[in-house]
């Protein structure tokens, strides 16, 4: 019987700025429901302060997974794939720690294969955190 | 400086820094502030307990934010290295200009309109009660009229708290938009100075408030201030959401992190939620410890920060509330007990070179104080707490008779300052001799106090039956009608003793320097009902700082060997100047005037009310 020698490793993504998540959900789930203008949001998440708010959309902005348009905003659609890819589990690659670590083309193209479309944005809001998994065998 | 000039780091650090009158080789602030980081290093190796260990590490956080000037206002990094140092040379510590080049830039840049002066002139206050003490006002002036960081020595019973709210009023009043933080390094100062504040506050203004997480204490003297706990505040928030959008809000709290019930069974909060509660309030109170639960590299920096009991409170942890805050008015009393330290702290200290221990242990905050220039300190003169001869005592002993007395009207009954003795011959407390573990109990002495507690209930229950009568008399106009119908005017002993009304109950603080002594009282205590009449604390000195009582006795325990703990005045200070009205004094009165030491001596000089055989 043979053993493979194929590196593998764990790769999870999370949220770049772990004090934000809270905030982004919160207005992603919002946006989706309608409330999609500045006075809706305020109104309808009292629970978050202005500033954050405001901090939290300006990072989906940048990423370009919150659009604006004649003062109503929408969330763009990958903005659900990344939700679920933090909140799922690791992702398991037949590759060395070595190859993915700062490697931004191999992540875009992982993350495309998952089906987001704008993986560069994504790239701002998510940092990947990889880990090698030991083989006992 | 052009280019081509050769560097000189000296340039770099305040003109009035480098003017400090230190000799080359004593250390100055950033040495002191190194050893608290490597004692801290070392309490973080050492501790195995997961929050007391995090507590340490966010110490360690704000200590090194701070030694790097990534504080919010560098004028405190300057003002404090200069005056760890020594006394301003020019004007010495009674130089009226002396806030320095910190307080100057920092006025330089408000007149620059680069940000608001947290300077206030106010010349009326707000508070009533200082316009009879105008002396403590001035002082209140002095602190609101300072730029940057001023110290407010507060002795026993002279209104810190009042001081605060006043403070606060002021700022408020003067810069409506004005984020404050009240801060401490116990929950019941904490406490304190928010309930007496909101008692002040309109029911808008109360909406600016939260107390994080929640108050310690079961009673307030403004029970509408319970509401301003994080916790309502959290579930007015998610309520008031549910109103606006149900659906939305449902969704959110099953998708978001909704904190943990704790082992006690109160409601842990989620640190988003309260990061974000934190943003939407302008006036916080909070301990020291736990003001990093809702400070983030987001959040919004407080424009004043007030830590009561700062000389109680660990130098990482008043810097901790100077680290967030761009004006801080540090309010304490160095005469009063320095900050403890539990055996696992005390035994990384021993780790520590001698100087550095002694550092550490008596904290910084006493020499800041006498360097500081006029300017920037103040301290309150007059006592509110006290009857005039524990009041004098006090004054007399740890003041330089400097204190004045407003009370001359106790509750009639127990208005003593004196000894409950008993014989100590052949009675050993501790029993053992050598380096063997001390037994700190002393039975006799713990029987003394609950035989006293039991005559107090009977004299106030005979009080309050005489008020009953005095009640009825005063509908005659003062005169009683007796048996025989004849007119009998009330003695003046029954019209006094009339503060002892129905349901009305003392307060009593049985103290004691020795835990072990306390754990004994509280045991002994817990069996016996006094509660009619009484509502008794017991506690050591150490805790009981910052706290008060009608009645005080104290157990001195130790009837042989040494008084190590009684020696220091600081606590005898404390121990003391905890009681309103009365003072017992309960132990060997033969024991305390044989260790010679001033305050005891004074002490065993008190009359001696009853002696046990």
């Amino acid at each position: 019987m043979s053993t493979s020698n194929t590196a593998r490793v764990k790769l999870k993504f999370l949220w770049r700025s772990p004090h934000s998540k809270e905030c982004y959900i919160a207005l992603c789930d919002a946006v989706r429901l309608g409330y999609d203008t500045k006075e809706s949001l305020l109104a309808v998440l009292p629970q978050f302060s202005v500033n954050r708010l405001v901090m939290g959309l300006d990072n989906l902005l940048a990423a370009s997974m919150a659009h604006i348009n004649m003062g109503t905003l929408s969330i763009d659609p990958d903005m659900r794939i990344l939700e679920t890819i933090v909140a799922g589990q690791a992702l398991d690659l037949p590759l060395g720690s070595e190859e993915l670590v700062s490697n931004d083309p191999l992540l875009i193209k992982i993350l495309m294969a998952i089906g987001v479309q704008n993986p560069a944005g994504a790239l701002t809001l998510l940092k990947p955190k990889v880990e090698e998994v030991k083989d006992d065998i | 400086m052009t280019s081509k000039e050769p560097f000189d780091p000296s340039k770099l650090i305040s003109s009035d820094v480098s003017e400090s009158s230190d000799s080359p080789g004593s250390p100055d602030l950033i040495d002191h502030i190194d050893d608290w980081l490597e004692y801290l290093v070392k309490l973080v190796e050492t501790t195995d307990d997961f929050k007391t260990r995090k507590k340490y590490e966010r110490q360690i956080k704000y200590v090194v934010r701070f030694r790097c000037g990534a504080n919010c206002n560098v004028s405190h990094n300057t003002l404090l290295a200069k005056y760890y140092s020594g006394a301003d040379d020019k004007g010495g510590s009674s130089d009226g200009a002396g806030a320095g080049a910190g307080a100057r830039a920092s006025g330089e840049a408000a007149q620059l309109g680069l940000y608001d002066s947290m300077a206030i002139h106010a010349t009326t206050p707000v508070q009533s009660c200082y316009l009879e003490d105008t002396y403590a006002y001035s002082q209140i002036q002095k602190a609101l009229a300072c730029e940057n960081l001023f110290f407010l020595q507060g002795p026993p019973g002279t209104g810190k708290t009042t001081a605060i709210v006043e403070i606060i009023l002021q700022t408020l009043r003067s810069k409506p938009g004005a984020r404050i933080l009240i801060t401490s390094e116990t929950h019941v100062a904490v406490d304190n100075a928010l309930d007496r504040l909101t008692g002040h506050l309109s029911l808008t203004e109360m909406d600016l408030v939260m107390r994080y997480p929640r108050f310690s204490v079961a009673t307030l003297e403004n029970p509408g201030a319970f509401k301003v706990q994080a916790l309502h505040r959290a579930n007015a928030a998610w309520n008031q959401a549910m109103e606006v959008a149900p659906q939305l809000t449902e969704r959110l709290w099953q998708k978001l992190e909704r904190g943990r019930v704790k082992d006690d069974g109160s409601d842990e909060l989620p640190r988003w939620l309260v990061r974000n509660l934190a943003d939407s309030h302008q006036i916080i109170g909070v301990t020291c410890n736990q003001l990093d639960h809702f400070m983030d590299n987001d959040s919004d920096m407080f424009d004043l920060a007030i830590v009561d009991e700062c000389s109680k409170a660990t130098m990482p942890e008043w810097l901790m509330a100077l680290t967030v805050a761009r004006k801080c008015v540090l309010v304490g009393d160095h005469k009063q007990l320095p900050p403890t330290f539990c055996q696992e702290e005390s035994e990384a200290l021993s780790e520590l070179d001698e100087t550095q221990e002694k550092l550490i242990r008596d904290g910084v905050i006493e020499r800041i104080f006498d360097n500081f220039p006029k300017s920037m300190k103040g301290t309150l003169l007059k006592q509110y707490r006290m009857l005039p001869e524990i009041g004098l005592f006090i004054s007399r002993h740890f003041y330089g008779n400097g204190l004045d007395h407003s009370r001359t009207k106790g509750n009639g009954l127990f208005e003593h300052f004196a000894w409950l003795t008993y014989n100590s011959k052949n009675y050993y407390v501790p029993p053992e001799r050598g380096n063997e573990r001390k037994t700190l109990i002393n039975h006799r002495e713990i029987k003394i106090i609950v035989d006293h507690l039991g005559v107090m209930c009977e004299q106030i229950s005979e009080a309050k039956h005489a008020s009953v009568v005095g009640d009825r008399a005063d509908d005659f106009g003062g005169v009683m009608i007796n048996d025989y119908g004849e007119s009998i005017e009330l003695p003046k002993s029954e019209k006094r003793e009339r503060y002892f009304r129905e349901g009305k109950r003392l307060s009593v603080a049985v103290i004691t320097p020795y835990r072990a002594q306390c754990k004994e009282l509280r045991r002994t205590l817990d069996k016996l009902d006094f509660s009619a009449h009484l509502t008794i604390e017991v506690d050591t000195v150490d805790a009981f700082q910052g706290r008060q009582a009608d009645v005080v006795f104290f157990s001195f325990v130790r009837t042989t060997g040494p008084a190590k703990f009684y020696a220091d005045d600081r606590r005898m200070n404390v121990a003391i100047s905890r009681a309103r009205d009365c003072v017992y004094l309960v132990g060997s009165i033969d024991y305390i005037s044989s260790k010679r030491l001033p305050a005891l001596t004074a002490l065993a000089g008190r009359p001696v009310l009853s002696r046990a055989g």
